[in-house]
């Protein structure tokens, strides 16, 4: 079997077309990405076979640097040839990988509100993540969520790269005081001196690195500097299944957890499979209408890995 | 699919006369010691005086065989050989204790989840004391079962980085000619280089080396491994003259628990250290190595990884931290891309008159490493006539 076109549908779906019975998908492909892909990936891959995967990820990273291109670029290729790959074996990415477990943890994304976090709790979510501002206005609203939820429940702070070292510092203290579950990017990306001086100086654990350069080397070098608590990476932003599985594995030698993020637009399979694969991410990270648009569940707070070969994507007609 | 149960079997398979055999040299090349006073014979840890110690049973022993089925709800089931010996009682009891406190962690389990039976496994190493063997194997088992589940190569499950990698032999000797005429058969061979494992101090194998690299020439890649034979001075020091004859690493120069003498060395040389064989071989990879990149107290990494799943994590931590590992897996040393040589135990021919299968076989020729193989099916076992003739089944 091999791919014999690449393909990107008007609904941003890239699709790897084999003399097989399957294909690869990976889904929103942006007009960055889409570029790249025409212009420097899709030649590459005509010809190939997922079972060289791990070749073919090593020619597309070295096609990205010669064209001054990130892993953002080349992560839907991958991620395509991971969904091509376990159809052709018949098996959900996550146990073409190795399987770790079938159901994940779930925290839903919300806005700094008693109201929302306490529905979270209700509804089965494991914790509740909110953009976290510095001032004096936070305390309160921290103290009130807190109490809306109860002792037990994980609440999230996102600093959404707002903060100063001082500020973070100061709202990290706010967040020690309400037992926050962790403290998310509050400095500006890649300031490794600074997160490395807020995760020694803070108890509620530093959660970063979808830095600019997203690349692995990036996030590990994060760790080994001692520079987060917690590392992050985000699909497609951080690369594709390939290059986060990789970072995955590093940061799960330095017995550290790296948590993932998905963007939007992408979808959150990818992110599911690798959740599915690896014991070092505590939750999957959930919006409010997950279970309706995105064919995935979260049941009683957890998110279920899809099971279908590949990926499992659904999309009409194709 | 899942693993529904576990039975092991015992095979009788023939009969042997037990012997131990211990036999050295005497020091037919003394050297004076280093400052590790550690060494003092060309042949490592030998005795001033031959030695010739045998230990040799009067009569046969039936030998046995302990294998394990792994049954599963599909077509295909796992197993492999567990272990062998001589005594059937005590291989019944060793099967029986498997059963008892590893397998409750393993029947239940869809035969994919693999990550979740080695994360479990690990742990039971330290809750049952169990070593590295068990997770070892059973890891193993499962990827053999996707293996000819899929019809391909692990290596290609693995994603397929490279469909060969250069390969270099050992050599060896007592006298100084011996040792250079070993290096030459190594490269007339085809292989891309030459591994010594020799103790003669830093005087004694700065020597050796010196004619090593004039007699096969510049082209041609020399790498020394030392055993932790060396303090960290005299590493220094042979590191430097391996430095002017170009060598490609030098291997496990210091103990493995010695980091911060590793760190002074990496720091010194120019020339990679590779390390973590031994206290990678007890264990622990590869939590216990990427501290060793963190604190740059290795430049390579030993490949110790228990099991497929194990090493996979190996290379791919060292992948993510930019460093490069040696050793391992055959499969797993052609799925990664940062694995850059063969350690060749000697040619392995292609062999045309054997019937390849989707496991596929390893070859070492031209100076390479490869896994030949086709997409015919593995002949399983008949698993009625395993039953009917094992000398007891233990479920």
């Amino acid at each position: 079997m091999k791919i014999t076109e690449v393909r990107i549908d008007e609904d941003r779906l890239l699709r790897l077309l084999t003399d097989g019975d399957h294909e690869g998908w990976s889904a929103g492909v942006d007009t960055q990405a889409q570029l790249a892909i025409e212009q420097t990936y899709a030649g590459l891959v005509v010809g190939q076979t997922p079972m060289q995967r791990e070749r073919i990820w090593r020619q597309l990273v070295d096609a990205g640097r010669a064209s001054g291109l990130g892993p953002s670029s080349w992560a839907h290729v991958d991620i395509a040839l991971w969904d091509l790959l376990g159809k052709e074996l018949g098996l959900p990415v996550f146990r073409v990988i190795g399987g770790f477990r079938d159901r994940v943890p779930a925290y839903l994304n919300g806005n700094a509100s008693p109201d929302a976090a306490t529905a979270a709790c209700d509804q089965g979510y494991w914790g509740y993540k909110f953009p976290a501002r510095p001032g004096s206005a936070m305390v309160s609203t921290l103290q009130a969520i807190r109490a809306a939820v109860g002792d037990e429940f994980r609440l999230l702070a996102d600093g959404r790269r707002q903060c100063t070292l001082e500020e973070a510092l100061a709202l990290g203290r706010d967040l020690e005081g309400v037992d926050a579950h962790w403290f998310e990017e509050p400095l500006r990306d890649s300031d490794l001196t600074g997160y490395k001086k807020l995760s020694d100086g803070l108890d509620v654990p530093v959660v970063a690195g979808t830095f600019a350069d997203h690349s692995m080397l990036a996030g590990t070098q994060a760790l080994t500097a001692v520079a987060v608590d917690r590392l992050r990476a985000c699909l497609p932003r951080s690369g594709g299944i390939t290059d986060v599985l990789k970072l995955l594995r590093g940061a799960e030698a330095l017995g550290v957890n790296c948590e993932l993020e998905w963007d939007r637009q992408c979808g959150p399979h990818a992110c599911a499979h690798l959740l599915g694969a690896a014991r070092n991410v505590e939750m999957f990270s959930a919006d409010a209408d997950d279970g309706g648009d995105l064919d995935l569940s979260v049941v009683d707070g957890e998110l279920q890995i899809p099971v279908e070969p590949g990926l499992g994507h659904r999309f009409d007609g194709r | 699919m899942q693993i529904t149960k576990a039975t092991f079997y015992i095979h009788e398979t023939g009969s042997e006369v037990r012997e131990v055999r211990f036999s050295n040299r005497g020091s037919t090349q003394k050297v004076p010691p280093g400052l590790s006073g550690l060494f003092s014979h060309s042949e490592g840890m030998g005795w001033q005086h031959d030695r010739d110690i045998t230990f040799r049973a009067d009569a046969p022993a039936t030998t046995y065989r302990l294998q394990l089925r792994l049954h599963t709800d599909g077509e295909l089931d796992a197993y492999t050989d567990w272990s062998s010996g001589f005594a059937q009682g005590e291989l019944e009891w060793e099967a029986k204790k498997v059963l008892a406190t590893l397998m409750p962690l393993v029947v239940g389990v869809d035969t994919c989840d693999r990550e979740y039976i080695w994360q479990r496994l690990w742990y039971a190493q330290r809750f049952f004391y169990t070593g590295r063997q068990p997770l070892d194997t059973i890891d193993r088992m499962l990827w053999d079962l996707a293996s000819r589940q899929a019809r391909q190569p692990v290596y290609k499950l693995l994603g397929g980085a490279r469909a060969r990698v250069p390969a270099y032999a050992n050599y060896g000797g007592v006298t100084l000619d011996d040792m250079v005429a070993s290096a030459m058969r190594v490269r007339h061979n085809g292989f891309v280089g030459a591994k010594d494992h020799s103790y003669r101090g830093v005087q004694g194998n700065a020597e050796l080396f010196r004619e090593v690299r004039d007699a096969v020439g510049d082209d041609f890649i020399l790498l020394h491994d030392p055993v932790e034979s060396y303090t960290c001075e005299e590493a220094i020091r042979i590191g430097r003259e391996l430095e002017r004859l170009n060598f490609g690493w030098i291997e496990e120069p210091l103990q493995d628990y010695d980091i911060l003498g590793l760190q002074r060395l990496c720091a010194a040389l120019d020339l990679p250290v590779l390390a973590l064989e031994w206290i990678g071989a007890i264990g622990g990879q590869p939590f216990n190595a990427a501290p060793y990149v963190a604190l740059q107290a290795t430049d390579i990494v030993r490949q110790r990884g228990i099991g497929i799943t194990g090493q996979l994590k190996v290379a791919q931590m060292a992948e993510s931290m930019g460093v490069p590992v040696h050793g391992g897996d055959p499969h797993v040393i052609l799925a990664v891309h940062n694995d850059p040589l063969f350690e060749a135990m000697g040619l392995v021919p292609l062999d045309d008159s054997e019937s390849l299968d989707c496991r596929g076989r390893l070859v070492v020729e031209d100076g390479y490493m490869s896994i030949v193989h086709s997409d015919a099916p593995v002949t399983e076992p008949d698993w009625d006539e395993v039953e009917r003739t094992a000398a007891l089944v233990i479920v």
